[in-house]
């Protein structure tokens, strides 16, 4: 019974895949012009996640960890020099991590379909952003439910293209073009180490799969992890160098620093847009790809003490956490600073994941998604009332849209990590696993993570605010202020209810914990050796420790924005400690964007320009108008021949028998008696032939 | 008298003829040579008639070159009628029977 409910997980994500097909060839003839059709097959997706994650959860109950699979064999080639037999099948499984991910996806996906239904509304190419947006859920379950990493990939490249085409979805706009263009193109960076690392993978293993169950069994990971390349002489372990790889295609889609450049422009799209893809769900997509090869990650820090590529992925997470923290704190426009904002977020999962904490960061993709599609589906709600996203402009609005106001500042609550809250819950728990797991670096990046911490209550709460607390900064724009209609306010109220208790599934008591004692690896790969034993004195510290971190970023944006006391960071408040510079490079983005256009931008462009004035000067030059020259000469040549040689010979013929038409005619006189004497010489001349030449 | 004699005397006629054909410039003087011309054939059958009267191994006298003679008399003079006709029309278009004025047909 449970295995035919698990099986039913194959059928979630065709539900948004029929759904966009049926509205690409018939849009604008079904319901709603398609958004009926999409938002259906996502409560369907979500009814049978209900039915898949209730037969996990009993198959858990029982003390059955082993993860339910089913795959068939896909594409079978003959035995090719050096490999045996190469094979490639198709399959999907059901574990832990795809049940929190399911559960994320489809329901967070509905509501924010749901809120798009009214936010869309008007929009004369309605249809189009349906079956964009089922095509890309449709992709996002796949890559939940993928078996290998080859069906990843594939699901993982069809979400990039989504967002592509999401971003860009008002393609009459240029910087949405733009935007689109840089996504995709910065994605595809990482995308590049991802590939290479999936097709050593699939070299090195001694069985040559791709498939998670038959990479992880012991065997294989013992082989992987005594395997070692040798590259200009160094000693290269194959295991971390994988591990590497296959981070840099989370570093790429899940925007850590370095290739974070692409999500703040990505706030071109729709902001149901930007809710969905570039907050709740594709850019966690990065973090559940580690989650998925946390094997590859983990398995030298199980067996030698640490693993490099874990410290990799928790100092580059806590670097970007701190890194675009001080961005948010620099911006006005609320999008930006909400994608400032998961960017920073997205940092804390990675953060998670290097300091051994697999669950805690399962645990806060879950509330961030929650928290950050409701904050995010806000200021679509914010911008439908007054048409800007602009804070300057922005003040008051508490008492012009209260709803709005109300299920915001509950997000805000989950965001910056006050108790009670989802958020609270889920920070603390990577915390905690930061400051538990051995090794000496992560102390430092338990520091960033509290810094971050701090940062995050202050642009949280400046957000907050600027926008609904104070006094209206635009007369006109507070005039026009005005609620938003149902169909967009009663998702906001569901994602505030989600925002506010979805966290309580992992309050670290145990009788409650759902996340630390339900959803955690299988046995062999546990990971509770790595970090010190879990001291409950020490966590309540902790926790007191966060909130009141959490308090003095709460106070200081109270402090600046609604007593005034304090002179704020963009009125010069910063320079009596000397940290105005740092504003300013934060509020420039650190000019990572104008390093990248100088330098490989620009370095690809003069490659092209130099492909290109060689593509005109040498290949059109020389081939193809040498070519051209050289038949134009031997046509001449053959010109001449024909017009000379061959039409002299015509003439020749023709001349010849005129001339001896000429010389032959002179024989007709006329007149009778040169016939006459023609004739009698003649025969005088046949007589002597005869008769005397004989 | 011989064979060959005779022979030699129509071939001096002969010539004789066409000399007067190609040389003269009247068409009457040039139907007096073709005249000239047969009455020297004429000599010619008469006398190979009268040195070989009888073809080998026949009985009976043979008149054969005497006979053609008269032939060619017949056709002689059916020839001058004809040509004088052609003299006459000639004449009527022409006003002159210099043959060599009757030279249009040439290149």
């Amino acid at each position: 019974m449970t295995d035919t409910l698990l099986s039913l997980a194959i059928l979630i994500p065709l539900c948004p895949l029929l759904a966009f097909f049926a509205i690409v060839f018939f849009g604008r003839k079904l319901p709603r012009q398609g958004a009926g059709v999409a938002l259906g097959a996502m409560v369907v997706a979500f009814t049978l996640m209900l039915l898949v994650n209730g037969a996990w959860l009993s198959r858990l109950a029982q003390q059955n960890a082993v993860p339910f699979e089913k795959s068939l064999l896909w594409l079978r080639l003959g035995a090719a020099p050096g490999l045996q037999n190469v094979s490639l099948s198709a399959g999907y499984l059901v574990d832990s991590a795809t049940a929190v991910l399911l559960f994320v996806v489809t329901a967070v996906g509905s509501l924010i379909f749901w809120f798009a239904m009214g936010y869309m509304e008007g929009d004369p190419w309605y249809p189009r952003f349906f079956a964009y947006m089922s095509l890309f859920a449709a992709a996002m379950l796949g890559v939940v439910i993928s078996n290998s990493l080859l069906w990843f990939f594939i699901c993982w490249e069809i979400m990039g293209l989504c967002s592509y085409l999401l971003i860009g979805y008002w393609y009459d706009k240029p910087s949405a073009m733009r935007a689109a263009k840089k996504a995709f193109v910065v994605t595809r960076v990482g995308d590049v180490g991802f590939f290479i690392g999936i097709l050593t993978l699939y070299l090195t293993t001694s069985a040559h799969t791709l498939t998670f169950s038959q990479i992880f069994s012991p065997a294989e990971m013992a082989h992987l992890d005594h395997t070692r390349w040798v590259f200009a002489g160094f000693p290269i372990p194959a295991l971390t160098a994988i591990a590497l790889l296959i981070f840099c295609g989370s570093i790429g889609k899940s925007a850590q620093f370095p290739l974070h450049v692409w999500l703040p422009d990505a706030m071109e799209g729709p902001t149901p847009v930007s809710a969905l893809i570039h907050a709740a769900t594709m850019v966690a997509a990065g973090v559940y790809l580690v989650a998925r090869t946390y094997p590859i990650f983990v398995y030298p820090a199980l067996h030698h003490g640490s693993s490099t590529a874990l410290l990799v992925v928790a100092g580059i997470g806590a670097f970007t956490v701190v890194f675009s923290a001080t961005m948010a704190v620099a911006h006005f426009d609320i999008k930006k600073v909400l994608a400032y904002s998961t960017i920073s977020q997205l940092g804390y999962m990675f953060m998670a994941l290097g300091s051994f904490g697999w669950s805690a960061a399962l645990f806060h993709l879950m509330t961030h998604a929650w928290f950050k599609a409701l904050l995010f589906l806000g200021s679509g709600s914010v911008f439908h009332s007054t048409h800007t996203y602009d804070m300057r402009k922005m003040g008051g609005l508490w008492k012009k849209m209260p709803t709005t106001g109300w299920t915001f500042g509950a997000g805000c609550l989950a965001l910056s990590g006050v108790p009670i809250f989802s958020g609270f819950w889920s920070k603390d728990a990577i915390l905690n696993q930061a400051w538990r797991a051995n090794g000496v670096y992560y102390k430092f990046i338990f520091a960033f993570g509290m810094f971050g911490a701090l940062l995050t209550a202050f642009y949280t709460w400046r957000m907050f605010f600027l926008t609904f607390q104070g006094e209206a900064r635009d007369e006109h724009i507070f005039e026009h202020a005005h609620e938003s209609p149902k169909i967009m306010t009663i998702p906001l109220a569901i994602l505030a209810i989600g925002a506010i208790s979805i966290g309580w599934l992992g309050i670290p008591i145990e009788s409650i914990n759902v996340f630390g004692n339900t959803i955690t690896l299988s046995t062999p790969f546990a990971t509770a050796a790595l970090a010190a034993p879990e001291q409950p004195f020490l966590t309540w510290m902790m926790a007191l420790f966060s909130i009141i971190v959490v308090g003095i970023g709460w106070w200081l944006a109270y402090a600046i924005y609604i007593q005034g006391r304090l002179r704020a960071p963009e009125e010069g408040g910063l320079r009596r400690w000397g940290l105005q510079g740092p504003y300013y490079l934060a509020s420039r983005l650190w000019y990572v964007d104008e390093i990248y256009s100088d330098s490989l931008v620009a370095g690809t462009m003069a490659l092209s320009d130099m492909a290109g004035s060689f593509d005109n000067g040498v290949v059109d030059g020389a081939f193809v108008n040498g070519s051209a020259l050289l038949t134009i000469w031997f046509s001449k040549i053959n010109d001449w021949f024909d017009r000379s040689i061959v039409d002299g010979m015509v003439r020749l013929v023709a001349g010849v028998s005129g001339k001896t038409g000429d010389v032959l005619r002179r024989v007709q006189q006329g007149v009778i008696q040169v016939y006459a004497l023609i004739v009698f010489v003649s025969v005088f001349a046949l007589i002597i032939v005869v008769y005397y030449l004989r | 008298m011989t064979l060959v004699s005779c022979m030699v005397l129509a071939a001096l006629v002969f010539s004789i003829g066409l000399a007067c054909v190609i040389v003269h410039r009247n068409a009457v003087r040039v139907l007096m040579g073709i005249e000239l011309m047969f009455n020297a054939v004429n000599i010619n059958l008469v006398a190979i008639n009268y040195f070989h009267p009888q073809p080998a191994g026949a009985h009976g006298v043979f008149l054969t070159g005497q006979l053609f003679a008269v032939f060619v008399i017949t056709v002689a003079a059916a020839e001058a009628a004809v040509g004088l006709a052609i003299v006459l029309a000639v004449y009527r278009n022409l006003r002159t029977i210099n043959v060599d004025q009757a030279s249009t047909l040439k290149f």
